[in-house]
């Protein structure tokens, strides 16, 4: 490739040409700003020669053809260093007129990175690079190292009308007018001199001006003198097909009045001035120097001598002080005129001389440590290496070499180093060398901002061109470019570059990166006022919850700044603050299951149905009513849940915020929609379209939410703090029938932002993934409803449930049951999963008055069989029916039965009035927590009262195991009538505080009398009044008034579940007793020792066992004392002993009398059986030992050591045969014969009992004979006088 | 000397599983982006040059102003023959200001003994049993016996693995970002010794 023909190579044909210097007076610009041009633009069109097609010969003898030229034209005054501040200010104008006239629209979407690999070269990187770094070039010209920029010639210009014209040309050239590189001796002053006359025609004919240029010819010279008629259009404007001077012109102005009174003679005449300039003037004075110079040079440097020579002499100044830019060297300097030919051959097109001359001084300048000019000559070796198109590698050394010489200098050579960069970089593109083009794009970079911006965004282009492209690296520039034009305020270069980012970073994971990008394109739309796309960029920063809590705040803030500004809110679909956890959905609807507290659906739906088991119609009926009604109605969603109409279906999904500042959200809704039944294919279609089209779904939640006329939504606010998560309760109440979906959730950020999370589209996602496996319920029938029509629903309360009692806390409560609609509900029913706790009560006890009832009225009237049917199901009465306002009261007891946490559960099952409906009955389920805390602990021990026939002693321990509470004993009772109870003690005397105090215990004895007669008399009225029972009052007689009734409903009615409780019927057994300990805790604040009226607490015990191990007891009934004269006779005494079979069984009975040993023996026998007090005197359990020990006892006693002092008279064996619970008496008779005390106790009782066949079942003493030893009595003789 | 050094673990498909900034210089706002944009542009240099040598430790291979990254590239182009998972390659990145070869190496060399240790010791287990079992055919009794044989030579090793496991989730899936806060403390512990 020529390197002529690239664009550097263009671009050096263009920047390194002669110079030359206008010198003109204000007529001549006058005339020429008729045009709206000065003399030099007037004249550029016609300084550019692309065939020029001269002869030169330079240093061979050889002549070449030059076909490029081009002169450049400067005005005396601009030649010079340009101010670096007014270069800026250029520099700065350039980039934003560029970015003014980037018009490519800024609001798409940025392209794909595949799409822009795809693109040409030319598209990639914007044209008005070229420019700037034309312009970036022109900041560093007319330096004093660098002889290319130094005049070659001077053009001096006077118009015609100027008086004087020949001592104007003269005064032209007053020195202190020129430019300071000819007068300080960097040039030398003696430069090819060019006359120009300039003749406005306008002014009038050229007679004048004709005369002018002979006086001038004779006076300068007849080849350097020029007359230029300008403006010979006279009259009418000439309009420029393809005005030549448009491209020169920078300004604005409209181009057709550039040269509009420059007629075709005109032009041709300026066009042969330039060319005459140029080839007869300018290019042989440069010949005529290279020749000389060269020859000069040849004479003083070339060949072995003059190099040692030079060396030496060299080496002689290097005791010179070091300045910066080495010594000085005047035009006059060998090496000036060194530079000087080099530079012209080079502009001449001799590339081979310029090289040698530029190789030769470079050692110079080096040896001199002239880094200046040492690099200026290394820079200008590279570009000849280039021109020459040889030894690339030598061009880039040399510009490398440049280029760091240059940096190297500091602050002087950075504008050097960037020009020579440039040329550099434009070097390694030729190459294909993209990536070395990079990195020199990226070294050139200086702090000042905006230039490093479009040197670094031109480095991301080199990236992109690089093979492979470094796409990395092209993001990374450009983000950094992008940065540094936002800081300058080049907003729209700034948006140039990060959307070019976008493309290259879209969907990364590296979350720095994203947010930056993001983050700042979106600042940028913003500032500009293209609040949409500003937004769409926001909104990928919001979910920074990696970023520091600082960082999160920025965001946020910027993020609904760019809303407030764009005043409107937005709607997202992928909006990512707050987080939904789609795991957290739960649903909960009603559908002939209806809950009467929030709290209720967290029990398991198999409690429930365990419960419900007997009280539902079985499924067959069921069937044949509404599932088959449905079916029927809607063929094809068997599956789908079923709700009401009117009834609200409730959603609870959770809310995170996943940054650290807190956020508020507001209107936080469901997004439904109900279709009519007829069009539900059609809405299944483009449900499942939803889910592939974003837009189209977006579309559709727009058409959904528009259309909420057939059911209402509930809004909710909630505000998030940081990193907190809310679980966020919502409903739906659909109105009319049809077919429910939930869609998804709307909610607003900071009112402004609506935000949208379909729950359809992951589902229809996994659907999808999940393929032919066909999932039994897909989870979007989870949120699909069946609405059916409005149906009554009953509502229940209890009320003043209390969810903390002790146990045995008794109280009335009251259960309320509303049904809203006007359709009547009807054949109720209840049950509760403790009736131990909840027990149902009856209508007339809902006035009653709590606790006065529970006293003992003297009216008794038989309680009336509560209706509860089998399984613990309670029916209301059938007439009974719930509709409109009135609600239902029905009366409740609660008693807390034992400690613990229960979970208390009420079922009511009611069918609809109305038969027509599609659900024939519905559920209402009420589920209550309640912790019941330990109160009193009641034990109770019962043992038969000695010597006392169906008598028994009971020995009750009470422990209050309250914490504080102190508890009052009121009442102990007894159930069934045939027990009577008493206290042993008056109460006072045993229990004189009356109350216990909270950890106290106290223990009490109480007779326990059995008065039943025989079980067939009492048949009758023990089992109508199955409670009836005595009551013995713990509290003294005055304090208060009537005994509680411990046989009516509340008492009563728990009582039976207690035992039922125990598994024990509620038959009665005939050996147990039960117990109900009636306590009352103690007002602890105002008075102690009153009870609480209000609070009764009721102890239970059942089936306290009243029977000992034998089923005989007896008693022996006589005179303790007799007084007795011995004298006459011995003493006859006769006792009865009254026998009772308290089994169930014919007993049949021997007793049988033995002949007493010695007393002493009795009484320590006595002693040794530990036998004191009223414990049970027979024995053990296990009979075999029994009798081998009453057999040592019997013979023991058998021992006739000495006359017993009496004999048993009579026979010493009595059979008599006891009817079940009955009793009979034996006649016994003992003969005392001398006085004394004695013990009757040396007697003993087998008894057998004969099993009765019908009462076998019920009995579980397994025991049938044993043997019991008789008691002690004592019998105390006396002597009569 | 405070020094800046972050730490980035790079897995296919350029996405970054591990991030932890263990210089002890104070940390500048935009310390983290900065980072990680340096470190996302050195990936190209990455993919040209690892490649093209058979070293691990890549040392300085980008620079930004007075930032070096270095790379150390794991074996993912060895494969084990009685090993169906296939490793994939991972990228241990490092931007550092240090001029301290030596100590970045070790750094690089132990962290990745920790990730591989952990990472690919279940993995290799499950993979050779596995193996073994189609590969040779065998038959119960055989298989049985040599796992008994191979579960005692490995039992040693998995004692030595034990310490690392609980750095790790055992359950990790190579590619997922790694979220152990032991993994994190012991990479912090390596900084602070090596760097």
């Amino acid at each position: 490739m020529d390197p002529a023909k690239t664009s550097l190579g263009k671009m050096l044909l263009e920047e390194i040409t002669p110079v030359v210097m206008v010198l003109r007076t204000p007529l001549v610009e006058e005339s020429c700003l008729k045009n709206s041009l000065s003399f030099i633009e007037m004249l550029s069109p016609f300084c550019d020669f692309n065939n020029i097609d001269v002869p030169v010969r330079t240093s061979s003898d050889q002549p070449y053809r030059l076909q490029k030229f081009k002169l450049r034209l400067f005005y005396e005054s601009d030649i010079k260093q340009p101010d670096i501040v007014v270069a800026k200010e250029r520099l700065k104008q350039v980039i934003t007129e560029a970015g003014e006239k980037d018009r490519s629209d800024l609001s798409t979407d940025p392209l794909d990175i595949s799409n822009i690999l795809a693109s040409s070269k030319s598209e990639i990187s914007p044209s008005w690079f070229e420019i700037f770094n034309k312009e970036l070039v022109r900041t560093v010209s007319f330096s004093e190292h660098e002889a290319f920029d130094h005049p070659v010639a001077c053009v001096s210009v006077v118009s015609s009308k100027d008086e004087q014209p020949i001592n104007k040309f003269v005064d032209l050239f007053n020195t202190n007018k020129l430019p300071s590189l000819l007068n300080d001796g960097a040039m030398d002053p003696k430069i090819l001199k060019h006359y120009v006359l300039v003749h406005d025609n306008k002014d009038g004919p050229s007679e004048k001006a004709t005369k002018i240029l002979t006086e001038m010819k004779n006076t300068f010279g007849f080849n350097g003198c020029h007359l230029l008629c300008i403006n010979s259009s006279q009259d009418e404007q000439i309009e420029h097909q393809d005005n030549p001077w448009a491209p020169y012109k920078f300004d604005s102005s409209p181009s057709q009045d550039l040269g509009r009174y420059l007629n075709i003679d005109d032009f041709n005449e300026i066009k042969d001035l330039i060319q005459e300039l140029s080839s007869k003037h300018i290019i042989p004075y440069m010949e005529q120097r290279v020749r000389v110079l060269n020859q000069q040079v040849s004479a003083t440097r070339k060949g072995f001598r003059n190099q040692i020579k030079n060396l030496w002499w060299r080496k002689g100044k290097e005791d010179t002080p070091d300045s910066s830019n080495g010594p000085m060297y005047t035009y006059s300097s060998v090496e000036s005129q060194i530079r000087v030919l080099g530079d012209y051959a080079f502009m001449l097109g001799d590339y081979e001389l310029a090289l040698s001359n530029y190789r030769l001084i470079s050692t110079d300048y080096k040896i001199d440590k002239a880094w200046k000019r040492y690099a200026g000559v290394q820079e200008m070796m590279g570009l000849t290496y280039f021109m020459l198109d040889q030894s690339r590698k030598e061009a880039d050394n040399c510009m490398e070499n440049a280029f760091n010489t240059y940096l190297k200098l500091g602050s002087s050579g950075r504008q050097y180093a960037t020009r020579c960069g440039l040329w550099w970089i434009e070097m390694l593109k030729m190459k294909d060398q993209f990536k070395e083009a990079a990195t020199v794009y990226f070294r050139i970079c200086s702090e000042e901002l905006l230039h490093s911006a479009v040197m670094l965004e031109q480095a991301s282009y080199c990236y992109l061109l690089s093979q492979p492209p470094m796409l990395h690296k092209y993001g990374f520039h450009l983000v950094l470019s992008g940065d540094r034009y936002k800081k300058c305020d080049q907003i729209k270069h700034a948006i140039r570059t990060y959307r070019n980012a976008v493309s290259v970073y879209k969907g990364t994971p590296w979350s720095y990166i994203k947010d930056h990008v993001h983050f700042h394109i979106g600042q940028c739309y913003g500032f500009l006022g293209m609040y949409d796309v500003a937004f769409t960029h926001m909104l990928e920063v919001l979910a920074c919850s990696h970023q520091s809590k600082a960082t999160q705040e920025l965001f946020l803030r910027e993020f609904l700044q760019i809303v407030q500004k764009a005043g409107k809110t937005f709607e997202v679909l992928t909006l990512q603050l707050p987080v939904i956890n789609t795991s957290s959905l739960k649903v909960d609807f009603e559908d002939h299951r209806t809950y009467a507290l929030p709290g209720s659906t967290s029990v398991k739906e198999s409690v429930w149905r365990s419960l419900e088991e007997d009280m539902i119609p079985s499924l067959p009926t069921a069937r044949t009513n509404w599932l088959e009604l449905q079916s029927k109605l809607l063929p094809k969603h068997k599956e789908s849940n079923i709700c009401v109409a009117g009834e609200a279906i409730k959603i609870a999904i959770e809310f995170k915020n996943p940054l650290e500042i807190p956020i508020s959200i507001s209107s936080v809704s469901l997004i439904c929609e109900l279709s009519a039944t007829s069009d539900e294919t059609n809405s299944d279609a483009s449900c499942s379209t939803a889910g592939i089209w974003n837009n189209e779904e977006h579309e559709n939640l727009r058409e959904i939410i528009s259309d909420t006329s057939s059911f209402s939504l509930s809004e909710v606010n909630i505000s998030l703090g940081g990193g907190e998560a809310n679980l966020v309760q919502l409903t739906v109440t659909p109105k009319v029938e049809g077919i429910l979906k939930i869609v998804g959730v709307r909610w607003k950020l900071s009112g402004s932002v609506v935000g949208f999370y379909s729950f359809g589209s992951n589902y229809v996602k996994k659907k999808i993934a999940k393929g032919r496996r066909k999932a039994k319920q897909s989870p979007s029938n989870y949120l699909e409803f069946i609405v059916i029509q409005s149906l009554p629903k009953l509502e229940g309360f209890i009320h003043a449930l209390p969810e903390k009692a002790y146990a045995g806390h008794l109280q009335h409560l009251v259960l309320e049951l509303r049904n809203r609609s006007e359709v009547s509900v009807k054949n109720l029913k209840m049950k509760t999963s403790h009736p131990r706790f909840l027990n149902i009560g009856k209508q007339e006890d809902l006035d009653l008055e709590f606790p006065a009832c529970l006293e003992k009225k003297t009216n008794v009237s038989p309680p009336a069989n509560p209706k509860i049917a089998s399984h613990g199901v309670f029916l209301f009465p059938e007439d009974l029916s719930v509709q409109g306002e009135n609600p239902l009261l029905w009366p409740l007891w609660f008693r807390a039965a034992v400690p613990g946490n229960i979970s208390l559960q009420v079922v009511i099952y009611y069918e609809m009035g109305d038969l027509s409906s599609a659900m024939r009955y519905r559920i209402l389920r009420m589920h209550y927590n309640l912790q019941v805390l330990p109160s009193l602990d009641v034990s109770f021990k019962i043992s038969p009262y000695p010597s006392r026939l169906q008598e028994f002693l009971v020995h009750m321990d009470v422990v209050n195991k309250t914490n504080s509470e102190s508890i009052q004993v009121n009442q102990l009772s007894t159930i069934g009538s045939h027990w009577e109870i008493s206290l042993l003690q008056p109460i006072d005397t045993i229990f004189p505080s009356q109350s216990l105090i909270a950890g106290q215990a106290f223990s009490c004895f109480f007779v326990l009398k059995n008065c039943r007669k025989s079980l067939s008399t009492e048949e009758s009225t023990s089992s109508l009044f199955p409670h009836i029972g005595s009551n013995v009052s713990l509290v003294p007689d005055g304090s208060k008034g009537a005994p509680f009734d411990t046989s009516k409903s509340p008492l009563a009615g728990f009582h039976d579940y207690e035992r039922l409780q125990h598994g024990i019927s509620n038959q009665e057994a005939e050996n147990a007793v039960d117990f109900i300990l009636i306590s009352r805790p103690l007002k602890s604040n105002a008075q102690p020792g009153v009870a609480d009226a209000h609070h009764v607490f009721s102890h239970h015990a059942c089936h306290c066992s009243t029977a000992s191990t034998s089923p005989i007891t007896w008693v022996v009934d006589g005179p303790r004392t007799r007084h007795h004269n011995f004298s006459s006779s011995f003493c006859e005494i006769n006792f009865r002993m009254t026998i009772y079979n308290s089994s169930n069984a014919l007993a049949s009975i021997v007793l049988k009398t033995l002949d007493s040993t010695s007393i002493s023996d009795q009484l320590s026998d006595e002693a040794s059986g530990n036998q004191v007090g009223w414990h049970d005197v027979s024995l053990a359990k296990d009979s075999k030992i029994e009798s081998e020990a009453l057999r040592n006892h019997v013979r023991k006693s058998l021992l006739p050591e000495s006359v017993s002092p009496f004999i048993w008279s009579g026979s010493s064996s009595t059979g008599v045969q006891i009817k079940p619970l009955s009793t009979t008496e034996i006649l016994l008779q003992i003969c005392v014969f001398s006085p004394g005390t004695y013990d009757l106790s040396n007697y003993v009782l087998n008894w057998n009992l004969q099993p009765v066949k019908d009462h076998e079942n019920v009995g579980e003493r397994t025991q049938s004979s044993g043997t019991s030893l008789g008691y002690p009595y004592y019998l105390t003789v006396l002597p009569s006088d | 000397m405070a020094t800046t050094a972050c730490f980035i673990i790079v897995s296919r498909n350029d996405i970054p599983i591990y991030e932890a900034e263990v210089g002890s210089a104070t940390k500048r706002e935009d310390a983290a982006q900065m980072h990680q944009f340096i470190l996302h542009a050195a990936l190209d240099i990455v993919q040209d040059l690892a490649w093209t040598t058979s070293a691990m430790y890549l040392k300085a291979i980008d620079r930004f102003n007075d930032m070096v990254v270095s790379v150390y590239v794991t074996a993912g182009h060895i494969l084990c023959i009685c090993d169906f998972v296939c490793y994939s390659i991972k990228r241990f990145m490092l931007l550092h200001d240090s001029r301290n070869d030596d100590g970045i190496k070790s750094f690089f060399q132990e962290v990745h003994e920790l990730y591989i240790k952990v990472n690919h010791f279940l993995l290799l287990l499950v993979g050779t049993l596995t193996c073994n079992m189609l590969l040779f055919n065998m038959d119960a009794d055989l298989f049985k016996l040599w796992i008994f044989l191979y579960a005692q030579k490995l039992y040693l090793f998995s004692c030595l693995c034990q310490s690392f496991m609980i750095l790790l989730n055992p359950l990790y899936l190579p590619g997922s970002r790694i979220t152990s806060s032991h993994f994190d403390t012991k990479v912090r512990a390596l900084a602070r010794k090596y760097l």
